[in-house]
């Protein structure tokens, strides 16, 4: 089940009524009802990886126990590492078992040496690369004691696929998620009315800014080879857009449906594109992911405090592995590197304090990552490669304009979609301010507001052949 | 609570009665068929240019799916009903896909706009082994408000997405009067002609004509339950709503038995339902069972057509003899 169907709205208007008048007093049959459903919404995809979700609780679910239980460190540890062979191992063979499979047999290959192996069209289950880096987060902060083990089965179940975060993010500790559950729901209805608040914005995001940039970048990415290096560069701009509108969109609309049931989650998004340097992209973007591999990942292998080399290394590792975690292939390990090595030149050029203005600065950023998403969104090294060739090789502006014209058809819609795009991000970097002074307005002004992003969705938003959220391939 | 869902309610009810206004409004015919999907190559395009530019008569009208399209050749038909002294002109208004909703409804525009009922007339509707009981997957398109709000909706399987699709559909309309007030909708292929076979020399694969002939075989014709019935109540609100029309219009009505390939001697489960309404036309098996005559098990390709004309224009010559 996607948010922006008419399928998602029956279902949250019916879970929300059962879940507040129906189970309101029993939080036991509110937790229940929320891992039904979450089942349900999980199972709207494909209901054979229902099982998967099932299992993989419940096995984390007696792991935490056990690791709690153990009576030693070492047998602590040895529970910790049947998690880890489950989880990952779950997510490899999902994941990555065709890309090493492959890699494998071309590596031999290469030297002359042919091999077949057997082909299994695995699919991927929706959503898994999340899920189980939840559960992860929750036995190792069990292993180090930073937490206790759950002892409410229906608490953990409903922690793992609370349908909100559950395909694609964003990634909750359990430190912050699982007490939520235990702990009686009351209505707030200024809770109630900024998640909807939340959730219309996530909306405008996706449905008007993200889909309408797809509609421009899908068909140049599907055939580069059709396009000169300005549209393939107008194309990268605008995808840097849709997948920051697209994941941040979604992230809102999980937060805002959240709150509908007294639940907050983390911000996952923090106006990335207004970083001034590239840790503090990191620290903005996909804030969960990028927390997770923080304390999972880089403290344990020393974060930075084993010398400026071992730093180093520490960064490249984290972000070679936040490569293969969005997915199997040579392409992903490639932005992987990309980003790393920046961010590792950053920290290199830190002694020399060089201060640029902070606009060039953002901009500098942006190009950064930009440029990084040309991995990210071509269908394959090759291709990422050409694009790179012919972006600085063949211009013919008039090319872009033709493209414009092609996809959005009306001179009109494209001013109107330009400004929209320009007016979200100035609203986004002086929210601290207009949200405010918005809920001190009186209702009418309030609502005016509300109607007024309505009428731009259902004018300029795409409902017709929408575009799938890009972060749930992962 | 209490306060927040009355506060809820009403901020809703503007978008509601927008909703509902969509829902009730008529768009223009010609962007309801410019916007026909997955067409059969701009089938929805040339039924408007025929339909509501060419306007020129049409006598005897042939109704179905792509099956009809690519079974009678209504150019061929008409040739040959001219050299036997019958004059009539004749249009196969078949759309690709199943449902008896985008068909009665398709049907009931030839008949406003085209049909001239003389002697020799006649709607020819097409029959397959079993009556369909989905709705055609694009009827929002050309539904108008009283086409999924009304009773023959009542039993569609797909009550509310169809409703849904449809407002979708008009918000798109406004959309575009909006966006692009000065530009016409997208102007698709194939206007000027008259006559809406549709042709392929394609032969079929020998092997997927087995199949489909296996297939076939294992059709069981059992009467179906009072589930089964229920279900067809769809189709069958549809069908008779189509034929109430041509009656009204002094119109008879046939029916042709278009199976796939290696069905014919399968006889259409709802044989006695057709014959209520009109004789059921059974072409010769021998049309049906030479594998050169098929594009693929589905679809007669240009000698299949040939052939089934042929033995169309002498059904009819005969019949007015009568």
């Amino acid at each position: 089940m996607v948010f922006n169907t008419a399928t998602f709205g029956v279902f949250l208007v019916l879970v929300f009524v059962f879940y507040w008048f129906v189970f309101r007093r029993s939080l036991r049959k509110q937790n229940l009802l929320l891992v039904l459903v979450s089942y349900l919404f999980y199972g709207w995809w494909d209901w054979r990886f229902l099982g998967l979700l099932l299992i993989s609780s419940v096995i984390d679910f007696f792991i935490g126990i056990q690791i709690e239980n153990a009576p030693t460190q070492r047998r602590k540890k040895q529970f910790l590492y049947v998690s880890l062979v489950v989880n990952l191992g779950m997510l490899g063979f999902f994941k990555y078992f065709n890309f090493f499979v492959g890699s494998f047999i071309d590596a031999f290959g290469y030297f002359g040496v042919t091999l077949h192996a057997p082909s299994l069209e695995i699919i991927l289950p929706v959503g898994i690369s999340f899920y189980t880096f939840q559960e992860l987060s929750y036995t190792i902060d069990i292993y180090r004691g930073k937490l206790k083990a759950t002892r409410d089965p229906v608490a953990f179940m409903a922690f793992v696929s609370f349908f909100p975060q559950l395909v694609a993010g964003p990634i909750e500790r359990a430190a912050n998620l699982l007490p939520q559950f235990y702990s009686a729901r009351i209505f707030v209805r200024e809770v109630a009315v900024a998640g909807l608040r939340l959730m219309l914005w996530g909306f405008f995001k996706k449905v008007v800014i993200a889909d309408n940039c797809a509609r421009f970048v899908d068909p140049v990415y599907g055939h580069p080879e059709n396009y000169t290096g300005t549209v393939l560069l107008v194309a990268t701009v605008l995808f840097a857009i849709q997948v920051y509108c697209d994941f941040s969109g979604y992230s809102d609309i999980a937060r805002g449906c959240a709150r509908l049931f007294g639940f907050e989650l983390m911000k996952n998004f923090d106006r990335p594109y207004f970083s001034t340097s590239i840790r503090e992209f990191w620290r903005r973007w996909h804030i969960s992911l990028s927390s997770w591999f923080k304390d999972y990942i880089y403290f344990p292998l020393g974060g930075s405090k084993r010398g400026l080399a071992r730093t180093l290394l520490n960064l490249m590792i984290i972000f070679m592995v936040s490569g293969l975690w969005h997915g199997a292939e040579w392409k992903f390990v490639i932005w992987g590197i990309w980003l790393g090595f920046f961010i590792c030149a950053e920290q290199l050029l830190q002694p020399l304090r060089i201060k640029l203005p902070a606009a060039l600065s953002m901009l500098l950023v942006f190009c950064y990552f930009m440029f990084a998403l040309v991995f990210f969104r071509a269908s394959g090294l090759q291709v990422s490669i050409s694009i790179f060739h012919d972006m600085f090789t063949s211009f013919s502006f008039a090319d872009v304009v033709t493209q414009f014209h092609t996809v959005f058809l009306s001179l009109p819609f494209i001013i109107a979609l330009a400004l929209l795009i320009i007016g979200m991000f100035v609203i986004e970097w002086n929210d601290r301010r207009i949200l405010p002074w918005m809920l001190q307005r009186g209702r009418p002004v309030r609502w005016m507001v509300y109607y007024s992003v309505l009428l731009v969705i259902l004018l300029l938003g795409v409902f017709d052949n929408t575009p799938n959220f890009v972060y749930f391939q992962f | 609570m209490r306060g927040f869902l009355k506060q809820l309610v009403v901020f809703l009810l503007p978008l509601l009665a927008t909703a509902g206004a969509l829902l009730v409004y008529n768009c223009p015919r010609q962007f309801q068929y410019l916007y026909l999907k997955d067409d059969c190559s701009s089938k929805g395009a040339w039924m408007f240019s025929r339909l509501y530019e060419q306007k020129k008569p049409a006598n005897i009208v042939f109704i179905g799916t792509s099956r009809m399209l690519r079974a009678v050749n209504d150019s061929l038909l008409e040739t040959r009903l001219d050299s036997a002294g019958l004059p009539l002109h004749v249009l196969n208004a078949g759309h690709c896909r199943i449902g008896r909703d985008l068909e009665t409804v398709l049907g009931e525009d030839v008949m406003d706009q085209v049909l001239d009922v003389k002697p020799g007339s006649c709607i020819v509707i097409e029959i397959h082994e079993k009556e369909g009981i989905a709705p055609h997957p694009v009827f929002y398109c050309l539904a108008r408000p009283h086409d999924y709000l009304l009773p023959e909706s009542f039993v569609n399987q797909q009550y509310f997405s169809t409703m849904y699709d449809a407002g979708l559909l008009r918000l798109q309309y406004v959309r575009n009067s909006i966006w692009q007030p000065q530009q016409p909708a997208p102007k698709k292929s194939n206007g000027s002609s008259r006559f809406g076979y549709f042709e392929t020399g394609h032969l079929a694969d020998v092997k997927e004509l087995e199949e489909s002939a296996a297939r076939c075989a294992t059709v069981s014709n059992e009467v179906p339950g009072s589930w089964g019935n229920f279900e067809l109540r769809y189709s069958k609100a549809w069908l008779e709503r189509l034929i109430t029309k041509a009656k009204a219009r002094n119109c008879p009505v046939r029916f042709l038995f278009l199976p796939p390939y290696g069905c014919r001697n399968i006889t259409p489960r709802e044989m006695n339902y057709y014959n209520q309404f009109g004789e059921v036309w059974l072409a010769p098996d021998s049309i049906f069972s030479k594998k050169e005559n098929w594009s693929d098990h589905d679809h007669f390709n240009t000698t299949g057509g040939r052939e089934l004309t042929e033995w169309l224009a002498e059904k009819i010559r005969q019949e007015h003899k009568r």
